[in-house]
């Protein structure tokens, strides 16, 4: 790298978001440098499952802004011209309760509205969805039969190939550690291999987005959590149709009431045959990779209680990264007050399915300093949160925590 | 099983066995585990009787005495046990050691923990590397000490440094015809001259060493400076071998190839820090060029960037058998201090005859290294289709497509092409594709990085999870 290189855009973080900001920036013929501190997908997008899921968005605000995106994959591929394994698949959510039923029953009416199918299915027409399922001893079901998973890693890399042909500057294991502002306006970013001169910065930083905020003054209200995943080998036990999970958690306890992983039962088969298993979340605003020494045990006996089977697959790998969420269960993407040039575009709920729109939204941004796709007001850094969203809500104290891994 | 004690230390090899034994002396209480069945590691691999003959040797006078130690000593001995994982119970404040036994699961917990997990075979990519028949100078040992199996009758040794000697010898005593030894290096004599203070002291090593020349010599087998092995064919296994003069870059000299009939190539070139723990538990990292790797950064006593977590031998960098006794002699040393079993009056520190000797043996390791480099240009012997990942079946390929999307690190390259992610982790394909990408840039081997490393490192049901921990559950 030049000691001082120039460029239009400097995009700092390459998760899936920054690599699409990088490939729609590019394309439209901006000068771009994309810095990451390690390697491309180091935090969340790269621990991911790659589930273009539309049936959990934020339900006051975000159905545009979802929809749009998720229509964007029927074209992706031809247009990144790289497979992604994209396919169509349906998820179905078990729910052992009533009152499970009580917390999703506003989204079932929603949804199918804005052209999301979302419906409850009693406990007998559930093996008709899922044979491998008992119903036994469940209250129902939620049943969501038009979603997606592609793999998260290509993707990204679907994005940044593009961007690559396109002119990107890849600066991977390049730690950003200051910005750079004269008189209100953002003149580049400092990093552990020396100065990038650029107009403008973006931060799609996810996790590390209020650290970085802080260098700067702002507090953005974006809180993390580890989550934890694990995936098995080749397993011809067990065939799945759907990506299955439970409403049902568990708390496991790993130090005192405030520490606790808080794990529900996801579980997904790849075209390979393997099973991804998830998620444990841990929350607290720590931005480590290491996984605990309850996630792989938790992870275990939920996956088990759902399919016994599962006991006799063996586990390859275990891993966590931190995520993200905000209270009222938006993504933060706009220009910063007070700093020209800075925009924000972090904490999508579900990344993958906004990928897409994400650069749409920041190109739009930068080429006419406004989004006309939809109506990214709601989304401002600067709102004042109100908690909306009671599902992303952690309290500290065991049992108030409610997840929904819809 | 859930059990606490003072010190665990993972690996019985020479370093791991001296410093429980070490440990032990000073009065702390030790646990010393191992995945294989008797200790000794790779180094001391315990000969079955019948191979009892050469018994009198340096090496074995050396383990003998160590066995005799570890016995009478107070450490706890866990064989055939697979530490899976390494995690830290913030609620204990201690270090948690997930086992996997036969018939147990169980794991143990302790405020320090001495990694000593030693080396592995470093194997280089070639056209055929990776048919049957073809193994590494470890695997070949193995086969002959642990199983009294021969791995060939006419078989063709290939790779860089002193180990290959040792499976020749082993070879030609269990009565297979060595073909000829062939070591990459071509410049080793020169190398070695400089190097010859290094080499001052070092009796016990050479009489060992020239042990496996006499062996060879009688057995008349040609040992070839500055060549290699280039290709191996065969059906269903190996049965031909192509072999080349190498330049000093290590591109193989037209005109100089020889084809040969074997049914066994034995390959190692040098030897790869076992490293997985410390990438694992996100140990602070260094590059040693000796190596091409990324080693753990280590203070004094040896101990990483982790409170109490500390690494002694191989695992933390090429160096031999006495070094990690050396090294593992300190840190038990000072984990004793540590604990609070050495008093004030004894106040802690390192002898100068243990400077002397850590001094001494590093100089060794040092000229090992400098002398057995492999030339880059045996890490282009690789063709289109030539198998890269051998768990996820990757070609090079697919390697090189990684590369043109721009991946700049083994991570984007894994990421892309699943190389790394079976169940090995990488341990053979990541110091391959690190090389690969390196060369295909133009840039330093170390700005390929190295592959994560997450638990479980060996394979594991979900039941074996299960069983292994029973935290309380609420909710």
């Amino acid at each position: 790298m030049k000691k001082s290189a120039t460029y239009d855009v400097i995009i700092v973080g390459a998760g899936v978001v920054g690599c699409s900001i990088a490939y729609h920036l590019t394309k439209a013929g901006y000068h771009v440098a994309l810095v990451e501190q390690k390697h491309v997908g180091t935090g969340a997008s790269g621990a991911n499952f790659g589930m273009v899921q539309s049936n959990d968005v934020e339900i006051k605000h975000s159905i545009p802004m979802v929809l749009t995106s998720y229509s964007r994959f029927d074209t992706l591929e031809d247009e990144l011209e790289m497979s992604v394994e994209f396919r169509r698949t349906a998820s179905l959510r078990l729910l052992s309760s009533e009152s499970q039923w009580e917390n999703s029953k506003e989204r079932s009416v929603i949804l199918p509205k804005a052209g999301i199918p979302y419906e409850y299915v009693p406990p007998e027409r559930i093996p008709e969805l899922e044979p491998e399922v008992d119903p036994r001893g469940l209250f129902g079901a939620t049943y969501a039969s038009y979603q997606g998973q592609v793999n998260p890693l290509l993707l990204m890399w679907a994005y940044l190939r593009k961007a690559n042909q396109q002119g990107l500057d890849l600066l991977t294991y390049t730690e950003v550690t200051g910005f750079i502002i004269h008189n209100g306006a953002i003149k580049g970013v400092k990093t552990s291999k020396g100065d990038l001169v650029g107009g403008m910065v973006v931060l799609a930083t996810a996790a590390w987005t209020r650290r970085l905020g802080k260098l700067i003054g702002y507090d953005w209200n974006i809180h993390t959590f580890r989550a934890s995943a694990m995936v098995t080998e080749h397993f011809p036990g067990l065939k799945l149709r759907n990506i299955v999970t439970s409403a049902d958690h568990i708390e496991t306890e790993i130090n005192g009431p405030d520490d606790a992983e808080l794990t529900v039962m996801a579980l997904t088969q790849t075209p390979e045959g393997n099973f991804l298993i998830a998620q444990a979340d841990r929350p607290g605003e720590v931005l480590d990779s290491v996984i605990s020494h309850i996630a792989p045990y938790a992870m275990s006996i939920m996956a088990t209680q759902f399919f016994p089977v599962l006991r006799k697959a063996r586990i390859l790998r275990t891993w966590t990264a931190p995520t993200t969420y905000t209270e009222d269960g938006m993504p933060l993407i706009g220009f910063v007050n007070d700093v020209r040039g800075l925009i924000l575009a972090a904490s999508f709920r579900s990344a993958i399915v906004n990928s897409p729109i994400a650069g749409e939204i920041v190109t739009q941004l930068i080429d006419q300093g406004y989004c006309d796709i939809i109506d990214i007001k709601p989304f401002s850094p600067q709102r004042k949160m109100e908690q909306a969203d009671a599902v992303y809500k952690v309290k500290t104290s065991q049992s108030s925590t409610e997840k929904n891994l819809d | 099983m859930n059990t606490k004690t003072e010190l665990v230390v993972i690996g019985a090899g020479p370093g791991g066995i001296q410093a429980a034994v070490t440990a032990a002396k000073f009065g702390v209480d030790v646990t010393l585990i191992d995945s294989s069945f008797v200790p000794g590691g790779q180094y001391y691999k315990q000969l079955p009787k019948e191979f009892l003959k050469d018994n009198k040797n340096h090496l074995h006078k050396k383990a003998e005495f160590l066995f005799t130690e570890l016995k009478r000593s107070s450490v706890h001995v866990f064989m055939n046990s697979v530490a899976w994982g390494i995690f830290h119970n913030p609620k204990s404040g201690l270090w948690q050691v997930k086992l996997q036994c036969n018939n147990c699961s169980s794991q143990i917990e302790a405020p320090i923990i001495i990694i000593a997990t030693g080396a592995y075979d470093r194997s280089i990519a070639f056209p055929g590397w990776n048919l049957p028949g073809v193994m590494t100078a470890g695997a070949a040992q193995t086969m002959i000490k642990n199983q009294g199996i021969l791995p060939g009758k006419r078989a063709l040794l290939s790779g860089s440094g002193p180990l290959q000697l040792a499976a020749a010898a082993n070879l030609v005593d269990a009565g297979a015809e060595v073909i000829a030894v062939l070591e990459c290096g071509s410049r080793l004599l020169r190398k070695g001259i400089s190097h010859i203070p290094a080499v001052w002291g070092q009796w016990g090593r050479m009489h060992e060493g020239l042990g496996y020349a006499g062996t060879l010599v009688k057995a008349k087998v040609p040992y070839k400076l500055g060549w290699s092995v280039i290709k191996a064919m065969g059906n269903e296994k190996v049965e031909e071998v192509v072999i080349a003069k190498v330049d000093e870059i290590g591109k193989p000299i037209k005109g100089s190839i020889q084809t040969h009939d074997v049914d066994a190539l034995i390959v190692g070139y040098g030897l790869t820090p076992s490293t997985e723990f410390f990438r694992l538990l996100n140990c602070e990292m260094k590059f040693s060029p000796s190596e091409g790797i990324y080693i753990p950064d280590r203070n004094e006593y040896f101990e990483t960037s982790l409170p109490g977590i500390f690494a002694v031998g191989d695992c933390a960098g090429i160096g031999g058998a006495e070094l990690a006794m050396v090294e593992a002699k300190i840190t038990a040393k000072r984990i004793a201090w540590k604990l609070g079993h050495v008093s004030n009056d004894q106040s802690f520190k390192i002898e100068s005859s243990e400077i002397r000797a850590l001094k001494k043996e590093q100089r060794f390791a040092k000229m090992l290294g400098q002398v057995f480099t492999i030339p880059q240009g045996l890490f282009k012997l690789a063709e289109e289709d030539t198998i890269i990942c051998r768990c996820e079946q990757v070609t090079l390929s697919e390697v090189n497509k990684a590369i043109s999307y721009g991946a700049q690190s083994v991570t984007d390259i894994k990421t892309i092409t699943r190389s790394g992610m079976g169940n090995c982790q990488g341990r053979t394909c990541g110091t391959i594709l690190a090389q690969i990408l390196a060369a295909e840039l133009g840039k330093p081997v170390e700005t390929s990085q190295f592959l994560n490393i997450r638990p479980p490192v060996h394979p594991l049901l979900i039941e074996q999870i299960e069983e292994n921990a029973q935290p309380e559950v609420t909710g």
